[in-house]
């Protein structure tokens, strides 16, 4: 019994640790599932359409996500620009111009892929849902901003 | 020569940390992609019913006197290879992975006849290999080896091999059925068992499960922090114990084979206070408890059921059962990916214990239409234009 209760203590003691240092999931999870369930009520996709083109759908947000996770890591996202050379500023300017060219190409090489799993009219609805959903997420900051 | 390794791992370390080392023609060094769906995960589980009377018909029941029996598990599950493959138009995506699995359970029944408490162990080391073939199918092996021992009893050492073949079938996302074959202990002895299983409800719903052999369960997800389940399942299996209290006369073997199972119908609620981290505790009554002995020499050429030389059916009991689930890594999007939560759902037991290892809680939460979010949430999505 005593051994018991050690575990008991030593599990107490994680609990504790682990849910004071708690981040409930991370930010990108947390607009992904956003995003995922208004885009599926906005879109209504048949069994083998949602089989197919959601883990196409996961693996090109995974990529975008990448590709600005990089930018942002390379590029500190409060540095001062008064302080930076020119060189540097260029360097900035320059990769923010190719986070664009990267973002495009991933863009082009999925609408080929969602092309083959989607009728091309849902494809339109979908991109039109990504729109609608951004300004719900604009309505809902501003209406934070404006309390 | 000393100071030089020194000066090299400086220079290294100025090198790297300064991004000298960086490729020169490419100003945005894209990130690794995450290579695995499934997280490591590292899972522990207590468990641990009441005292019972054993009947007095015969020798060894009158020798033992009571049961009572404590359970602890600790194990892993890693992700070792994941490969995505496509069709010849790269519009299907589908998947293998191949995991490691491990654990240790240490079991110790209580006599009250017996002075001295025997602490049984069970080790295992294993693989699993899970086949997403894209549209609706996943095909799921298990291949886990264990040994059993008495701790303290050397000569107890045994090893045996539980195992499981299942072909999943999504049909859609609230219905799926799954077929197999299990190698499994965990009917307090060796059996060969047909696998069967159906699914009604959506895995990140509200869903009820049955699978045989491993439980019939209905789950209730609470909002994105707690799941609960109503369950039934069965818990045991075949443990060396070393036959130092003279349990069995006939045939002098030192060592025997211990089985126990029981039948777990409780509640469970699992928390899931941040993404790395869930634990859950449960509890309930515990039915058709059954241990036996079973003799080594008397079995020794028999590969079917093990025969034992005492049995005994126990009254129930009030269990109580909690764990802890460490998850590591980055992993691949499965959001609405219903193939990938059937997998994620078929590695989340160990089916040497029939423990539940959290994978599925690995499965996205639905978050709620109307939340609240933050401008540096949402930086990557929207352009200033958007605003116009």
């Amino acid at each position: 019994m005593k051994q018991v209760n050690k575990y008991i203590y030593i599990c107490l003691f994680c609990i504790f640790a682990l849910s004071a240092m708690a981040q409930p999931g991370t930010k990108r999870d947390k607009i992904e599932a956003l995003r995922v369930s208004f885009i599926s009520s906005k879109v209504s996709l048949t069994t083998q359409e949602n089989q197919m083109f959601w883990p196409l759908y996961n693996e090109y947000n995974d990529k975008a996500d990448n590709i600005k996770k990089s930018f942002r890591q390379q590029f500190v996202k409060d540095v001062d620009f008064n302080t930076l050379s020119d060189k540097e500023a260029e360097a900035y300017l320059i990769a923010e111009l190719l986070v664009k060219q990267k973002e495009y190409e991933l863009s082009k090489e999925y609408y080929e892929k969602f092309k083959k799993v989607l009728p091309i009219k849902k494809i339109a609805l979908i991109k039109r849902a990504e729109e609608d959903f951004k300004k719900e997420l604009i309505k809902n900051i501003k209406g934070n901003s404006s309390e | 020569m000393r100071y030089a390794k020194i000066l090299y791992l400086l220079i290294g370390f100025v090198f790297f940390y300064t991004k000298l080392l960086a490729f020169k023609d490419d100003s945005l060094m894209v990130k690794k992609q995450a290579k695995h769906y499934f997280h490591t995960l590292v899972y522990t589980d207590f468990y641990s019913a009441g005292k019972r009377d054993l009947s007095d018909i015969n020798f060894v029941g009158k020798k033992l006197k009571s049961y009572q029996v404590n359970q602890f598990v600790f194990g892993f599950n890693v992700p070792l290879f994941t490969k995505d493959y496509y069709n010849r138009d790269s519009s299907v995506i589908s998947n293998f992975h191949l995991l490691l699995t491990g654990s240790y359970l240490s079991i110790t029944p209580k006599f009250s006849g017996i002075a001295k408490d025997h602490h049984l162990s069970r080790t295992s080391l294993g693989v699993r290999a899970i086949y997403n073939m894209g549209r609706r199918s996943i095909l799921y092996a298990e291949f886990s080896p264990f040994m059993t021992q008495d701790n303290g009893y050397s000569y107890t050492k045994r090893s045996r091999i539980a195992s499981a073949l299942i072909y999943n079938f999504t049909v859609n996302k609230y219905f799926s059925f799954r077929l197999g074959y299990a190698r499994s202990f965990i009917y307090g002895n060796r059996f060969n068992l047909p696998y069967i299983g159906i699914r009604v409800g959506k895995l990140d719903g509200v869903n009820f499960s049955v699978q045989f052999p491993r439980g019939i369960s209905f789950n209730v997800p609470i909002g994105k922090y707690v799941k609960t389940s109503l369950y039934t399942k069965p818990q045991g299996g075949v443990y060396s114990i070393a036959n130092s209290d003279s349990l069995y006369y006939l045939n002098n073997d030192k060592s025997l084979n211990f089985g126990r199972y029981e039948f777990l119908g409780g509640t469970r609620i699992d928390v899931l206070p941040s993404r790395f981290f869930s634990f859950y505790v449960s509890g309930g009554l515990t039915t058709q408890n059954s241990i036996k002995l079973f003799s080594e020499s008397y079995n020794r050429r028999n590969n079917n059921q093990l025969n034992s030389f005492y049995s005994e059916k126990i009254a129930g009991s009030v269990f109580m059962n909690f764990g802890l689930v460490f998850k590591f890594g980055k992993v691949k999007s499965t959001f609405n990916n219903y193939n990938m939560y059937n997998a994620l759902d078929l590695n989340s037991t160990d089916i040497g214990n029939n423990v539940n290892t959290g994978s599925n809680q690995q499965i996205p939460a639905k978050e709620k239409k109307n939340q609240r979010v933050t401008p540096s949430e949402v930086q990557d999505l929207i352009e200033t234009q958007d605003f116009y």
